[in-house]
């Protein structure tokens, strides 16, 4: 038995074995899922997507794509060496979004081949206020019985003032505690249709004050 | 026999803390019943209650000018609080709300009608299946 024939065949084989993985290396991603929660009543929600260029070819990032205009993606750098680590820059834009937002990003690359990676953008966004409902209404003719609709603060914010348009509904004050506060709504008279804007401002300490509408009808 | 009798008296105990976290928890409930796919409705569901539906049309302003399901009231989740007081003024109550977006974006339609049911204080907020290419080739 020649045994360095036998080792060199072996070689080759565990080399052809292993000629896929090489083909297929490109970027690693640290955490293909980002998530994010910004800080109530944050404009924008910022962080990273990083990885690392296991591969042995530069990788060009050419194009970083997401399920959502919300978004703004930058590759750091747009060409990767083999060992070397980058990033995508992720900026989310809250605007008036709330709750979980799940994005779906896409990331094409040459390898030199073309080749796309699937990642996800998560942001958890709290409310500052949240009121519930924002529409109280009455039925032509029905009783004239006070209805009531909750505002939840986060912590930080306080209550201020809740302002109807007109005076075909009053509002007052039926309960409050460090984070909620109880608004009673009645309607003058339920004799005709009606409506009203009701304003609900609140305030962070040092900030500016934050309006809130809800809707006020008689139907 | 007593062993059984015990067993079974901790787990009818145990049923009253979940029972009443539940029915606390409606959010929770909205969601799950969501995710089960309980809020979805195909077109012709949607045809059946003629004259009783709200459309929510929740797509970019471009393609809600472009075209819209006709009496759609245009809102999403980036001009909420610009347009969301014509919508609570535009409602009626004996109307069921269905949001839509383009086919491919349920995940949005979700989070709109998530977002209306506890704004307009009312659980019959619905998705349409296929968004608005389901109403579009539905007219061709």
């Amino acid at each position: 038995m020649n045994s360095p024939k036998v080792w060199f065949r072996a070689a080759l084989v565990v080399l052809a074995m292993g000629a896929p993985s090489v083909a297929l290396a490109g970027l690693r991603w640290d955490q293909p899922r980002l998530v994010l929660e910004p800080p109530v009543g944050a404009a924008a929600a910022s962080g990273r997507f990083t990885f690392v260029n296991t591969g042995t070819s530069p990788v060009r990032v050419v194009d970083v794509q997401s399920g959502c205009g919300c978004t703004t993606m930058v590759p750091q750098p747009e060409t990767v060496l083999p060992g070397e680590s980058g990033s995508v820059q992720t900026t989310f834009h809250v605007g008036e979004r709330r709750g979980r937002q799940t994005v779906a990003v896409v990331v094409s690359t040459e390898e030199p081949e073309p080749r796309s990676y699937d990642l996800v953008l998560e942001v958890l966004i709290k409310d500052f206020v949240a009121l519930t409902p924002r529409l109280l209404y009455w039925r032509v003719g029905e009783d004239a019985v006070a209805k009531t609709m909750q505002l939840t603060l986060a912590k930080g914010f306080e209550f201020v003032a809740a302002e109807g348009e007109g005076r075909a509904f009053t509002v007052e004050i039926a309960g409050r505690d460090a984070t909620t506060v109880q608004l009673r709504v009645r309607p003058s008279d339920t004799w005709a249709k009606r409506q009203e804007k009701l304003t609900i401002q609140v305030r962070q300490p040092g900030e500016t004050t934050v309006e809130t509408v809800a809707v006020l009808r008689v139907l | 026999m007593k062993l059984v009798w015990q067993l079974l008296c901790l787990g009818g105990a145990s049923l009253v803390p979940a029972a009443a976290s539940l029915w606390w928890q409606e959010d929770l409930v909205a969601a799950a019943y969501e995710a089960a796919g309980g809020y979805h409705v195909t077109l012709e569901k949607v045809r059946d209650w003629a004259g009783e539906v709200q459309w929510v049309d929740a797509r970019s302003a471009p393609e809600f000018e472009r075209s819209h399901i006709p009496g759609a009231q245009w809102i999403n989740e980036e001009n909420w609080e610009e347009q969301l007081p014509a919508l609570l003024l535009a409602w009626e109550p004996d109307r069921k709300v269905v949001v839509y977006h383009r086919g491919a974006n349920a995940d949005a339609s979700e989070r709109v009608a998530r977002r209306l049911r506890s704004d307009l204080g009312q659980q019959e907020v619905y998705i349409l299946q296929g968004g608005f290419e389901a109403w579009q080739n539905a007219q061709r």
